[in-house]
């Protein structure tokens, strides 16, 4: 881009981008970059997200306008931050929306970035050459799930003051520095004013930091070229498609789409995808059953699941820190996952055993998020539309044979043995068909 | 035309009935039945006038203890009440305030006044029941089932039941330290129109209220949710159009001279 000349024959297009020459660098992303011509459906996702984060900063900032990060509380009981919301949702023009549309437009921001995620996965985005591009998705993630906490935090109910005290109650599970890095996150003792502030402070500030982050993507993706379905480099301008119009049409298609179904539930069930107790003020007691929302809850699966203590020849590791180990090693075997994956073909779509595996993770991920969702000693069981599939008996004793806690561990063990025993040991073996020899001739001889 | 009416009309047209609430993973003790409610499903709305029978009940039973700490009385227009009778209703209120020279007082409530609380203020609610009875502002929202929640929990009560001294027995909560709202003769109670309403036509026309209370502006987002989905699906079918018009354009050209030179 920068040495490059300018593309443009309008004079004041022309003299302004010799000045500043940001309109040659969006000329060469649109017209001049070659995309691979055979990006299927699931590659939407990445604009959409995309999208989805610059819904969530506008509506926020609308939001935060008439938001008040103040525990302190009136003579009905009702705190002023939770009361600010709802002042937002009865008394702000069109705030219901703003309120809703943002709520919902978290989840699904990651409903984008989930999709976004596997696709990269399953046609092995995150190889060489693309390994910094994969990590900073990756930062982009735990990014996301970070400002989905604060901004959960803020309404101020019983699952907000739930989340605020288990989450940062993780932190102390770090030996020596845990208990200064709790008073740090919570600005005191207690999960109290100091840490509303801090957290609506860091919940405004941090959406930039991501959009910062989202640019690097996107830089990278530029520097490296997008991966294909095939997982195939390009090999000459027969595989190749400029983005405008091709890709703008279909993104514009893809957005609608999403937004459709995205609208439809702020419109009909905007509390569906939240947790109902969180509507109510918190009394600074801890409910009965915690849980999070839906997005993280596969991680506070993980977290949750480690109930004893391991005795590593005197050196006592407990439950707790075991629980914290596990989800931060959860979220960190995903910035390995270039080197782990060992073999050359990137493409699932080549790789008969690998594929086995990958759908055998998807199920994986989501057997975690029920586990997140349910009692740990209790019977685990399969929502379905016609009532419970149980997956486990009370055995009485007070022993559960398939207890949510042993469902648990069984598929927290394929989490980590996915990443870091079968990636590795499939790439040895695995024998991948035959790869087409570019992206134009597809069929094979 | 209202809205409320135009739904009306649309939905009976439509014939849309109630979708089935949500495979929810319930913490309720007790089975939460799913009842038809005018406000549920794409097409659902307020039925003004089980609003008012709600209110009328909510002043009855409900009040001596819980508050509305978040609906202001203006809002009660929404309810299909005129103005002057809503500062009437607002009037017979008292909201404490301090006076003029420094005093605890109380004045009539006016329009934009919220619910107050009979027990005013947390502190004294437990001291003198030993818990505050919640804020019914957001009630119908907070719990798992919603309206069919708390329909559920106000006709649940059996006073049959031997309970500890200070609890009650619901179907829905074992133990629970509300009274049974419901006295035990009300032969003579009736409607501000006159009618005599069952125990469970009360509990219906209140739970509506607490429905309206929680989720006042229901109608308007299901009008916003028509126009905007009906919108956004014709832009979904144009987009995909325009996408096909143009990618056969494109896979034209690409034939004939390919792509950008992926050296570049």
């Amino acid at each position: 881009m920068a040495g490059s000349r300018s593309p443009f024959k309008n004079p004041f297009l022309k003299g302004f981008d010799e000045r500043l020459p940001i309109l040659r660098a969006v000329h060469h992303s649109m017209t001049a970059h070659a995309y691979p011509k055979n990006l299927n459906y699931w590659w939407n996702f990445g604009s959409i997200a995309g999208i989805m984060l610059l819904v969530m900063i506008v509506t926020g900032l609308f939001l935060a306008m008439h938001y008040k990060p103040s525990v302190q509380e009136d003579t009905y009981g009702i705190n002023q931050a939770f009361r600010s919301v709802e002042h937002i949702m009865r008394d702000v023009k069109g705030g219901m929306f703003l309120r809703y549309m943002h709520s919902v437009g978290a989840s699904f921001f990651f409903i984008a970035v989930i999709f976004h995620m596997f696709r990269g996965l399953y046609y092995g985005s995150y190889k060489a050459p693309r390994e910094v591009l994969w990590i900073l998705g990756c930062v982009i993630l735990i990014l996301m799930m970070g400002i989905a906490f604060l901004g959960y935090s803020l309404v101020w109910g019983v699952m907000s003051f739930a989340a605020a005290e288990v989450i940062t109650q993780v932190f102390t599970a770090i030996p020596i520095l845990g208990d200064d890095i709790l008073i740090l996150l919570r600005g005191g003792e207690d999960v109290d004013d100091a840490l509303l502030n801090r957290f609506f402070a860091l919940h405004f500030l941090l959406p930039f930091v991501l959009a910062g982050v989202v640019i690097l993507h996107i830089l990278t993706l530029q520097t490296v070229g997008s991966n294909n379905p095939l997982g195939i480099d390009l090999k000459s301008k027969k595989d190749t498609v400029s983005f405008h119009p091709y890709y703008t049409f279909k993104d514009i298609f893809g957005l609608a789409l999403f937004f459709t179904i995205y609208l439809a539930v702020v419109a009909w069930a905007p509390e569906r995808l939240a947790e109902a107790i969180n509507n109510q003020p918190t009394d600074y007691n801890l409910p009965s059953h915690i849980v999070p929302e839906w997005y993280l809850l596969p991680f506070y699966a993980i977290l949750k699941v480690f109930t004893w203590d391991l005795n590593l020849f005197g050196l006592v590791i407990t439950g707790k820190q075991l629980g914290a180990l596990a989800m931060a090693g959860s979220l960190g075997v995903l910035f390995m996952m270039p080197w782990l994956d060992t073999s050359p073909v990137r493409s699932g779509r080549f790789r008969p055993v690998f594929k086995f595996f990958f759908w055998g993770f998807v199920l994986c991920c989501l057997i975690l998020a029920l586990v997140g969702a349910q009692t740990s000693g209790e019977a685990f069981f399969i929502p379905t539309p016609f009532g419970r599939l149980p997956l486990g008996i009370d055995a009485g004793n007070g022993f559960v044979w398939g207890s949510t806690q042993q469902w648990g561990v069984l598929f927290t063990g394929y989490y980590f043995a996915y990443f870091i025993v079968i990636l590795p040991v499939l790439g040895l073996f695995e024998k991948p068909k035959q790869l087409p020899a570019s992206i134009s001739e597809p069929v094979l001889a | 035309m209202r809205f409320g009416t135009l739904l009306k009309t649309l939905s009976a047209a439509a014939a849309l009935s109630t979708v089935a609430a949500a495979p929810a993973i319930s913490e309720a003790a007790g089975p939460i039945d799913s009842q038809t409610w005018s406000f549920t499903g794409p097409l659902g709305y307020y039925d003004e006038g089980q609003l008012q029978h709600g209110l009328y009940v909510y002043q009855t039973r409900c009040q001596a203890c819980h508050s509305l700490g978040l609906v202001r009385f203006s809002s009660l227009t929404g309810l299909d009440v005129s103005e002057d009778a809503v500062k009437a209703l607002a009037s017979t209120y008292e909201i404490p305030y301090i006076n003029d020279d420094g005093d605890r007082d109380v004045r009539p409530g006016v329009l934009n006044d919220t619910f107050p609380w009979a027990l005013g203020n947390p502190k004294r609610a437990i001291a003198t029941y030993g818990k505050a009875p919640p804020d019914l502002s957001t009630m119908a929202r907070s719990r798992i089932g919603g309206a069919d929640y708390v329909y559920a929990l106000l006709t649940g009560y059996d006073d049959a039941h031997e309970q500890p001294e200070g609890a009650y027995y619901n179907k829905v909560m074992k133990v629970i330290s509300m009274p049974n709202p419901w006295p035990a003769d009300m032969s003579d109670f009736e409607y501000p129109n006159g009618t005599r309403p069952s125990l469970e036509q009360q509990a219906r026309d209140v739970t509506a209220f607490l429905n309206w209370a929680a989720d006042p502006y229901l109608e308007e987002r299901h009008q916003w949710g028509i126009i905007v989905v009906l919108y956004m699906l014709a832009l979904t079918v144009i987009s995909f159009l325009a996408y096909r018009v143009v990618a056969a354009k494109v896979y034209a050209k690409l034939d004939a001279e390919g792509g950008p030179d992926p050296e570049h």
